[in-house]
């Protein structure tokens, strides 16, 4: 017997739109098509409304550390906001912060197991720059994880990935069918902007973007897209953030190099004016917010399919947090919280504004972000076999975000001044609604690891 | 090893051991499913070219290639939307898209439209429903839910209930039960018995028997299997007959209850009133019981007309 139908809808697919019923049996799609007469247990009414495949954020940290504290979410709380935002899975990291990346798995899942309330997967971080750590490559994979993170910066944090450590990666996770994916940023130039800044004594907010303007990105871009070249890798870049960065992914896929780029929430919608804003700080994330004209060029890559997947970076720091470590750029917490907004400010700003079809819109969020990462057909679309990872989304809908009661632990959001087009209405995880009109359903911990055996 | 007929059009060129081959096939793609990222097919494509829109049949074919890491292209709608609305021939068309899909499903409005198409295609053209004359897929699909059931398709009584002149899905499940020891019921009002070429396809094969009834009742008590179609008013000699005939052909759970042993109800969703609600918990109802069996089907086939099975 089918346990829901979801009747009436449109069913927003990467190269579609049909008018179609959904129905899910044992947590798992069993049919799209007109269904006249199906009798379920349960029933959603979805005319006037979207029905698109549960979308999947790739770029997260919940509970992220900082000093001695960390961001305001956990897996449960965390994992709450990012259904709000129409989201069913999430991939998130585990950082090798001490110890082996085996280690630093294991530590995450613990966190992780228990309460999540939807379906989450991993990337390993490593970051360590020897043979010892990186060969752990094939055994993270036999663990489920076949995406790997290296940060091109952060050495004073213990963070750093060099340039042979991450040639080694490079090889190894091609030889291993994963993917290597990496933070693109420049440290030594940002190192020099820094004591320059810091003479002259400019360390406010606004001088965060001269700290790391756009060539600390597309000098990184450009050396890791030689390093994958040479290794005949994949490669996923993280975060891009400018043009410079992008005409360099361009250049290199024209090439016939495999490498995805994914640009966030925050790189399309605002710009570096933010910084000179009383609230300037608040803003404070690597890469920085970037000028207008680069926001453009976000979009540009968006639009000609060179930029693969939105992402949300999203870090849940509280504006306290924010401020209480310091005025200067240097002692602020970076990220910014947006896992809960991705789906509705991309809706409004991309497809309201006619930027991008629906169709696109679900492929960035949803669809590519399983291709890529090895989850898809089970993830990423509505065909029978997937898993019932549902949203019904009201395309007219209208809210402004600050208005709306977030379910964000952070308190606060980036995208407090925009009034949204289309929200997410229904949330459904492998058959089981748990997220109807704002009040939760999901139990505490229903959330799987979702083990993963390949990329793209 | 792939199949020994090139292309799909219809069960009436397949023989037993074909039809057990993809069964199996179908049974093995568990496993593929299970274990996540097949890259059987990811050099391959598959067209759906679709001439009258189906989006469940489309869809299933669809998520099969992508199950076993292939390509789709896809042609939803192609009365409305392809050359084929400037007058280009369903011949030229196949013409055209074998130059540029390792695989073609073809659902078209007219019978026999599947054998045209094979007739010219370089490469394999699969069924997806030609008219009122046959659609495989659906059929293979049956026998997987049925065989998971009983083990095997020999020695069941199998009773096919409704309108068969006109149903494409009754014809495949007909001729391919003609390859087993089944006893074939076949349960019409007279204008709409099965058709003669059908019967003498099935007799040919000297394998199933066949009888005929008027009233589903009749055909119930001795059914492992009962199938359920609709009947549409307009395709009656006398429309106002509908209602006279309407208690012989409609299916409801006193119907059912006549079964000596529980038997399968299977349908074809949607249902228009043949086959009522109440049948619903019937512990027989096999209606979307394992719509995914359709994927699996399907999948074996894209594997095995591709020589990759």
């Amino acid at each position: 017997m089918t346990d829901l139908l979801i009747k009436d809808g449109t069913v927003i697919l990467p190269g579609e739109t049909l008018r179609a019923d959904v129905a899910i049996a044992d947590g798992v799609v069993t049919e799209v098509g007109r269904l006249g007469g199906l009798k379920a247990r349960r029933v959603l009414d979805a005319s006037d409304q979207y029905v698109m495949p549960g979308m999947i954020d790739p770029h997260l940290h919940l509970a992220h550390p900082f000093c001695d504290t960390r961001s305001t979410d956990d897996f449960w709380s965390g994992t709450l906001a990012a259904a709000a935002g129409g989201n069913t899975s999430i991939i998130d990291f585990a950082i090798q912060w001490s110890g082996t990346p085996l280690d630093a798995l294991k530590a995450r899942r613990r966190e992780a197991d228990g309460e999540a309330a939807i379906d989450y997967g991993l990337h390993a971080c490593l970051t360590r720059s020897d043979a010892e750590h990186i060969s752990c490559i094939p055994q993270l994979m036999e663990a489920g994880i076949p995406s790997f993170k290296a940060y091109m910066v952060y050495r004073r944090q213990g963070r750093k990935m060099d340039d042979g450590g991450l040639l080694a990666m490079l090889r190894e996770t091609a030889a291993a069918g994963g993917m290597t994916g990496v933070h693109a940023e420049n440290e030594d130039m940002a190192d020099y902007n820094l004591a320059v800044l810091e003479r002259e004594g400019k360390l406010g907010a606004e001088y965060f973007p001269p700290y790391k303007p756009p060539i600390v990105e597309a000098e990184a871009v450009n050396r890791v897209l030689y390093l994958n070249q040479w290794a005949e890798s994949q490669l996923y870049i993280f975060h891009l953030s400018t043009g410079e960065g992008l005409r360099l992914v361009r250049e290199a896929k024209a090439a016939g190099q495999r490498v995805w780029a994914e640009t966030c929430t925050h790189y399309l919608t605002l710009n570096e004016d933010r910084y000179s804003r009383e609230d300037g700080a608040d803003f404070i994330c690597s890469p920085p917010l970037r000028p207008e004209e680069d926001v453009e060029a976000m979009w540009d890559g968006v639009i000609s399919g060179d930029i693969s997947i939105i992402s949300s970076d999203h870090c849940g720091f509280s504006r306290q947090q924010k401020r209480e470590y310091g005025s200067e750029f240097t002692a602020v917490p970076n990220g910014l919280p947006g896992v809960e907004w991705r789906l509705p400010v991309i809706h409004t700003c991309g497809v309201v504004q006619e930027r991008i079809s629906v169709n696109r819109m679900v492929e960035l969020l949803s669809t590519n972000p399983a291709r890529m990462f090895g989850l898809y057909p089970r993830k990423g679309t509505l065909a029978a076999g997937s898993d019932g990872d549902v949203i019904l989304f009201d395309p007219s809908a209208t809210a402004e975000v600050g208005s709306l009661n977030q379910k964000t632990p952070a308190g606060w959001s980036p995208y407090a001044d925009f009034t949204v087009r289309g929200l997410p209405t229904t949330v459904v995880s492998r058959g089981e609604i748990i997220l109807q009109d704002g009040e939760v359903l999901a139990q505490k911990g229903r959330g799987r690891f979702l083990q993963r055996s390949y990329c793209e | 090893m792939g199949m020994q007929v090139k292309h799909l059009t219809g069960l009436r060129n397949l023989d037993a051991a074909a039809i057990n081959r993809v069964l199996d096939t179908a049974e093995e793609m568990r496993s593929v499913v299970s274990s996540g990222g097949a890259k059987l097919l990811s050099d391959k494509l598959l067209a759906t070219f679709f001439y009258e829109p189906s989006t469940r049949t489309r869809m299933s074919f669809e998520a099969a290639m992508h199950r076993l890491g292939g390509g789709v292209i896809s042609m939803a709608d192609a009365q409305t939307t392809s050359s084929v609305q400037k007058g280009e021939t369903l011949k030229d068309t196949i013409k055209t898209i074998d130059k540029y899909a390792d695989v073609i499903a073809l659902r078209h409005p007219d019978a026999g439209a599947a054998q045209e198409a094979a007739d010219v295609s370089a490469v394999p053209v699969l069924n997806a429903g030609d008219g009122t004359n046959e659609h495989p897929t659906q059929a293979l699909l049956d026998f997987f839910t049925i065989r998971e059931e009983f083990g095997s398709l020999d020695g069941l009584t199998v009773t096919l209930c409704g309108d068969l002149k006109h149903t494409r899905a009754t014809n495949s499940i007909a001729l391919g039960l003609g390859n087993y020891d089944v006893k074939l019921q076949l349960v019409s009002p007279p204008e709409l018995r099965i058709t003669d070429p059908i019967k003498e396809a099935i007799e040919a094969k000297g394998r199933a028997t066949l009888s005929e009834f008027d009233d589903v009742r009749d055909a119930v008590p001795k059914s492992n299997v009962l199938y359920v179609t609709r009947i549409q008013k307009e395709r009656l000699a006398q429309p106002e007959d509908y209602d006279r005939y309407k208690g012989s052909y409609i299916v409801d759970r006193e119907v059912v209850d006549l079964a000596e042993e529980t038997m399968l109800v299977m349908h074809h969703l949607p249902r228009v009133g043949e086959l009522s609600e109440d049948v619903d918990d019937y512990p027989g109802a096999r209606y979307f019981q394992q719509p995914f069996n359709g994927v699996l089907v399907r999948m074996a086939l894209l594997a095995l007309y591709l020589d990759r099975a």
